[in-house]
């Protein structure tokens, strides 16, 4: 069936989901895995408003292969309906291997890509595509979006992610503190498991969440739900029965996302606001990051979050103030706008210029809650991230076992 | 200082709380506004609190060495000064202090005050303490806090609400102005003009009185000029003004930035090497650095 709309691709898509939850229930020996209806959350830079038009245009100029060194050699196309479009990439890097996304961006900015490719490939191609364009990120979830998730269905299976042998240079001083820690567990004890972990006797500050299994009904028969795997980097897997579930749940958390990174640009960026005569005022406030930083200095610190590199994508040079003290004017590779920050042992301070993006925040906290602190906290105005701005009640109410 | 003041007006929560439970925010930095005798004074900060009815106007002297002429203009200001011609909100502008925050001499500086006949709250900055050293505030609970003394954590204070100011050396200068002209260059902009990276350094500058006009904005233009000289060459020039932009500008040169991440990566780390050589060449000038 050829998709031109969205409603055909809830069709075909739910399909899949249907066919893959079967399969895997009855013990099918093919790895169902990499054919599981998948969605990205990806957030780009095209443009505030609603529009068709400068999604298609930063579709056409930053990915397609006709323009742009920037390119990802995309093919985009227009389908029948508004701000909604198919993108094929390379799956591979294989000239005769493509994977097709349909990209749903009725949100301009925060953008879900679609695909029932191989995992292997749709994951490298958004790789490649976060990497090689400007003004692209995934959408960063950390624990408290996950928890959220949680939340508004059966919460029935979790992993966790915990690295920190980056920051202390090896596993052989990271063997001093649980420097890494990965886990698995799907089944309805999930909840208890991770309760455990987390007792302050236990290993509260490696237990962080990086995926939760949620299992989610959009209406009352217990024959329509999604099962839904979502991942801290925006990588959500879905099987079960009702397409119309998964994407429920997944825009429920998604709105979240965007209505936290809206709160923190709205009250967090620096306005210099000056009349004509004389004198300016300052609005805005710098985000506070507070964690426990049990293996060293703020100096290996920013070494750690100023590399240039992904996952932070931060270029600065940390400025010593006084000991444990580092004052960092930075770019924000995502994006390419200034952003400052100063850096303590266990806090940071996040200054975001006029135009700098609120994704950086979440990027930085989540990122640090899998190699610093899973406990790590982000503060605006005396505010926690996770409270700014709750959601406007879509998923009030948690629905029905099943 | 204006860092700190603003900090704990924002509530920052390594400072102390007292001014944001009190309900100030901050008004104004550097307004400039006449007295009931038409005579000028700017204070660094404005603080406002309308549940305290109250605003302080802080004045800091790093030396010590008290102005009387000033002095007196700032006791020449009244309720009505304050809410029509420093903007103050009702009904905050009801009453008000000039609060002195000395670094030094605060004995000296506190007989003068008296000998002078001026009740302003007087503050020593004394190591990690805010003391009280003469007259009284306002309101009692500022009274309360800075006596004996408030505790203030320097070290772990905010720095980059503003971040330059002429007194600002010249290797953090170098610090701001080259993150800007690299970000300029990341997001490969065509064309910036010169006062557009002296504005993202300190973007109220044309506001921020005439010490910073003179003598910061001059400095920052130098430092773009030698930046883009002789550390980013290779990415953009300095161009003269023309008939269509009256001041010089930043242009972009085609550069191999059109390459593959990794490869990107390498090469906005050489960006930043050349940017900590520089900052390195501005501490030690007589010394040679390579990298």
């Amino acid at each position: 069936m050829e998709i031109t709309t969205r409603r055909e691709m809830a069709h075909v898509f739910e399909e899949r989901m249907t066919s893959t939850y079967e399969a895997r229930r009855d013990g099918d020996p093919l790895d169902v895995d990499t054919n599981l209806v998948k969605a990205y959350m990806l957030e780009a830079h095209a443009g505030e408003g609603d529009r068709h038009s400068d999604v298609l245009t930063f579709l056409v100029e930053r990915l397609s292969g006709e323009v742009g060194p920037f390119s990802v050699c995309a093919r985009v196309e227009e389908t029948g309906e508004e701000s909604f479009f198919r993108l094929d990439m390379p799956g591979d890097g294989q000239a005769d291997a493509w994977v097709t996304f349909w990209v749903d961006a009725t949100d301009s900015r925060f953008w879900t890509l679609h695909t029932m490719g191989r995992s292997t490939e749709t994951d490298w191609s958004v790789h490649r595509l976060i990497t090689r364009t400007l003004g692209m990120d995934r959408a960063w979830l950390p624990v408290a979006l996950l928890e959220y998730a949680t939340a508004h269905g059966d919460f029935r299976g979790l992993g966790l992610d915990y690295d920190a042998r980056q920051l202390v240079g090896g596993e052989e001083d990271a063997i001093q503190n649980v420097g890494y820690l990965k886990m698995q567990l799907w089944g309805n004890q999930a909840p208890r498991v991770l309760k455990v972990l987390r007792r302050f006797d236990a290993f509260p500050h490696q237990a962080t969440l990086a995926k939760v299994m949620v299992k989610y009904w959009l209406g009352g028969s217990p024959d329509e739900f999604a099962l839904l795997d979502l991942k801290f980097d925006g990588k959500v897997t879905a099987r079960g029965t009702s397409f119309a579930s998964h994407q429920t749940l997944l825009t429920a958390v998604y709105r979240r996302y965007a209505a936290i990174v809206r709160a923190i640009e709205d009250r967090a960026r620096l306005a210099y606001e000056h009349e004509s005569d004389s004198g300016w005022r300052v609005r805005g406030s710098p985000v506070e990051l507070h964690f426990q930083h049990p293996f060293g200095s703020a100096e290996e610190l920013c070494n750690h979050l100023f590399t240039a590199g992904p996952p932070f994508r931060l270029l600065g040079i940390p400025l010593r103030i006084a000991s444990d003290y580092y004052t960092v004017s930075a770019v924000d590779l995502h994006v390419g706008h200034p952003i400052d920050f100063e850096v303590t042992q266990d806090a940071v301070r996040v200054y975001l210029r006029p135009q700098s993006c609120g994704n950086t925040v979440v990027r930085l906290l989540t990122n640090l809650q899998h190699s610093l602190d899973a406990l790590a906290e982000a503060e605006l105005n005396g505010v926690q991230l996770s409270e700014l701005e709750p959601a406007d009640g879509e998923l009030g109410h948690r629905h029905g076992q099943g | 200082m204006v860092n700190l003041v603003i900090g704990m007006a924002k509530g920052d929560s390594a400072l102390p709380t007292v001014l944001h439970e009190e309900g100030y925010q901050l008004h104004y930095i550097e307004r400039e506004f006449v007295n009931s005798q038409e005579q000028s004074v700017t204070p660094e900060v404005i603080l406002t609190s309308e549940r305290a009815e109250n605003a302080l106007l802080f004045e800091w002297k790093a030396g010590g060495n008290l102005d009387r002429d000033q002095l007196e203009r700032y006791a020449a200001v009244t309720a009505q000064d304050l809410g029509q011609r420093a903007l103050v909100p009702r009904p905050a502008e009801r009453t008000h202090d000039v609060v002195v925050v000395v670094g030094d001499k605060a004995d000296i500086c506190a007989n003068l005050l008296n000998d002078w006949a001026i009740p302003f709250p007087l503050i020593e900055q004394l190591g990690n303490q805010l003391r009280l050293v003469a007259n009284r505030f306002t309101l009692q609970q500022l009274n309360e806090a800075f006596s004996p003394s408030l505790m203030v954590n320097w070290d772990h204070g905010p720095l980059s609400y503003v971040q330059v100011d002429p007194d600002t050396p010249s290797d953090v200068l170098v610090d701001k102005v080259g993150r800007f002209i690299i970000s300029v260059i990341v997001k490969r902009e065509p064309r910036v003009r010169l006062g557009e990276v002296v504005e993202a350094v300190l973007p109220p500058i044309a506001s921020t009185g005439p010490r910073y006009v003179k003598c910061l904005r001059p400095k920052l233009e130098e430092v773009v000029e030698r930046l883009v000289a002789n550390e980013f060459q290779d990415y953009v020039e300095l161009r003269p003004s023309n008939h269509s932009l009256h001041e010089p500008w930043l242009r972009r040169r085609d550069s191999d930035l059109s390459i593959d991440m990794d490869r990107r990566t390498q090469k906005y780390k050489a960006l930043e090497r050349q940017l900590r050589q520089a900052i390195e060449r501005e501490r030690n000038p007589q010394q040679q650095f390579e990298y």
